[in-house]
């Protein structure tokens, strides 16, 4: 069930906002296997909910997201309740304020059960994480849900949830809801606020839900949206309305089909679902424009740079106690203390080369369409894949495809495409030019509704 | 190619030689990568990560 279908289902009070957490609660508990949530938030949640019942028997009902019960990952800070950013190093970390994220869902009614699990300092991609256990996909436990955001994917994709918040700094939301098989959007760079976020990376992390439906992640994007004075990377670009109804037009929109790079070593249920994806809307009206896309691997080498120095820069306070820190985590933690500063100036500068290099491809077409990962999640504990022969770091691969969208600001939705011949779900990702979010929502829900 | 234990001797020491060893070949092929990207910028008197940042605003 969707947002949209539980909001009329509340209206109707045909459920009771009370009633629906305690489901969601209770839901969570039976599905302990997927080890999706690090804290439960109970009282709070039945708070709000209580009050949310109470309001809208008063006629008070302030918007689709009105007694819903949501989830956020745990590096949002959430007060009286740890946030851990899947650490120990903050085992103990209880903040006494909310998250912007949070204030913001819980002013439109949302009802927040508890805090995901993720990978260690949402700094990975498989949220197999050293100190809590691996979280675990709801399509086949053996696997990956992907990551970091690993606990918001499987916990929508079991229906724990409606809604999860997700953080993203080179995929983050984009794999595991790919991997999951549920939709993730990472919006533009400052179009949602990083106040009272743990941050792994100052200038590539971005805030976005995951959830069941497209519509679904407009409607939450549309309450998370805007300029916060908290935030001094928080944007003050103007808001547009997000929903894209159930039937939008595509008609003559240019999507353009890379010729290069994301198609290249990719698994071949992945390439006929993105493809099919590619064709619906084709048949929906939209124009297909064949394109050559800028150094993709070349971004990814430098996002690597910044990511590897502001990661290390941002938890330094911290890095003296090294036996908290998983094995992984600490060896891209020791990388980044290492690199020379010239480095670091130098990939910013080069960033801002492939961001003009870039920008050229949006006179030519209005949205890119690619697959965000060349493979389906894989195994928990795999450290390498093997795809058209050649076989790859896991992390790398899963990244591939996805991390340089952070370096250049643009955003990016993952697309549930089908499923792969094993069962696990395929995914495409829209890309679009800056601040196009509602573009984005149209071209994803004429997809999603055709299929 | 660098000499990371040399580096981490003078600016991490509490990074132990062992952690040294295992990290220099990933830090050798990151840089590697990296660095043929770098003839993409010419001498200017540009900027600060900031400016990255704020270049998508426009």
């Amino acid at each position: 069930m969707t947002i949209l279908e539980v909001s009329a289902k509340l209206a109707g009070r045909a459920v009771s906002s009370v009633e629906l957490t305690q489901q969601s609660l209770q839901a969570i508990g039976q599905r302990k296997d997927l080890n999706a949530f690090l804290a439960m938030m109970e009282e709070r949640a039945l708070a709000q909910a209580r009050a949310m019942d109470a309001e809208r028997t008063q006629g008070n009902v302030r918007g689709p997201l009105h007694g819903v019960p949501v989830a956020v990952k745990d590096v949002f800070c959430t007060a009286g309740t740890a946030t851990t950013c899947g650490s120990r190093l903050f085992a103990d970390h209880v903040p006494n304020y909310d998250a912007a994220v949070v204030e913001k869902l819980e002013a439109a009614g949302a009802v927040i059960v508890g805090k995901t699990h993720m990978h260690e300092l949402a700094y990975g991609v498989t949220s197999n994480n050293p100190h809590f256990g691996p979280v675990r996909n709801p399509h086949d436990l053996n696997r990956i849900p992907g990551g970091s955001s690993g606990g918001s994917a499987a916990a929508v994709a079991a229906d724990l949830v409606f809604m999860a918040m997700g953080t993203d700094t080179g995929g983050s939301i984009r794999l595991p809801a790919a991997y999951c098989g549920t939709v993730g959007i990472k919006p533009t760079t400052g179009r949602v606020s990083r106040y009272g976020l743990l941050p792994l990376d100052f200038t590539l992390d971005h805030m976005g839900p995951l959830t069941r439906s497209v519509r679904d992640a407009a409607i939450v994007l549309q309450v998370l949206a805007g300029y916060d004075s908290r935030d001094d990377s928080s944007s003050r670009a103007p808001v547009p309305q997000y929903d894209p109804g159930d039937h939008p037009s595509i008609d003559g929109v240019r999507i353009g089909v890379p010729e290069n790079f994301y198609f290249e070593r990719i698994e071949p249920d992945i390439e006929r679902d993105v493809r099919g994806a590619i064709a619906t809307a084709e048949r929906l009206g939209a124009r297909i424009v064949p394109v050559r896309v800028p150094d993709i691997a070349g971004l990814n080498a430098t996002s690597r740079i910044v990511l590897c120095a502001e990661a290390s820069s941002a938890l330094l306070p911290y890095l003296h106690r090294r036996d908290e820190i998983g094995p992984d985590t600490l060896a891209l933690l020791d990388q980044g203390r290492l690199l020379p500063a010239t480095d670091y100036v130098n990939a910013q500068r080069v960033r801002r080369a492939f961001q003009q290099e870039f920008a050229q491809v949006w006179k030519q077409v209005d949205f890119l369409i690619t697959p965000v990962a060349p493979n389906v999640a894989p195994l928990i504990g795999q450290t390498t894949v093997d795809i058209g022969g050649v076989a790859e770091d896991v992390r790398l691969a899963a990244t591939r495809f996805s991390r340089g969208i952070n370096m250049l600001g643009w955003p990016a939705l993952a697309l549930p495409t089908g499923k792969a011949q094993n069962g696990m779900p395929t995914s495409a990702q829209i890309i679009a030019r800056p601040w196009d979010e509602a573009g984005i929502f149209r071209l994803a829900r004429a997809i999603e509704a055709a299929a | 190619m660098t000499n990371w234990k040399e580096v981490a001797n003078t600016i991490a020491p509490d990074i132990p030689q062992e952690q040294v060893e295992r990290v220099s070949p990933l830090l050798d092929a990151m840089r590697a990568a990296f660095l043929a990207q770098t003839s993409r910028i010419e001498l200017t008197i540009e900027p600060s990560y900031i400016q990255a940042v704020q270049e998508i605003e426009q």
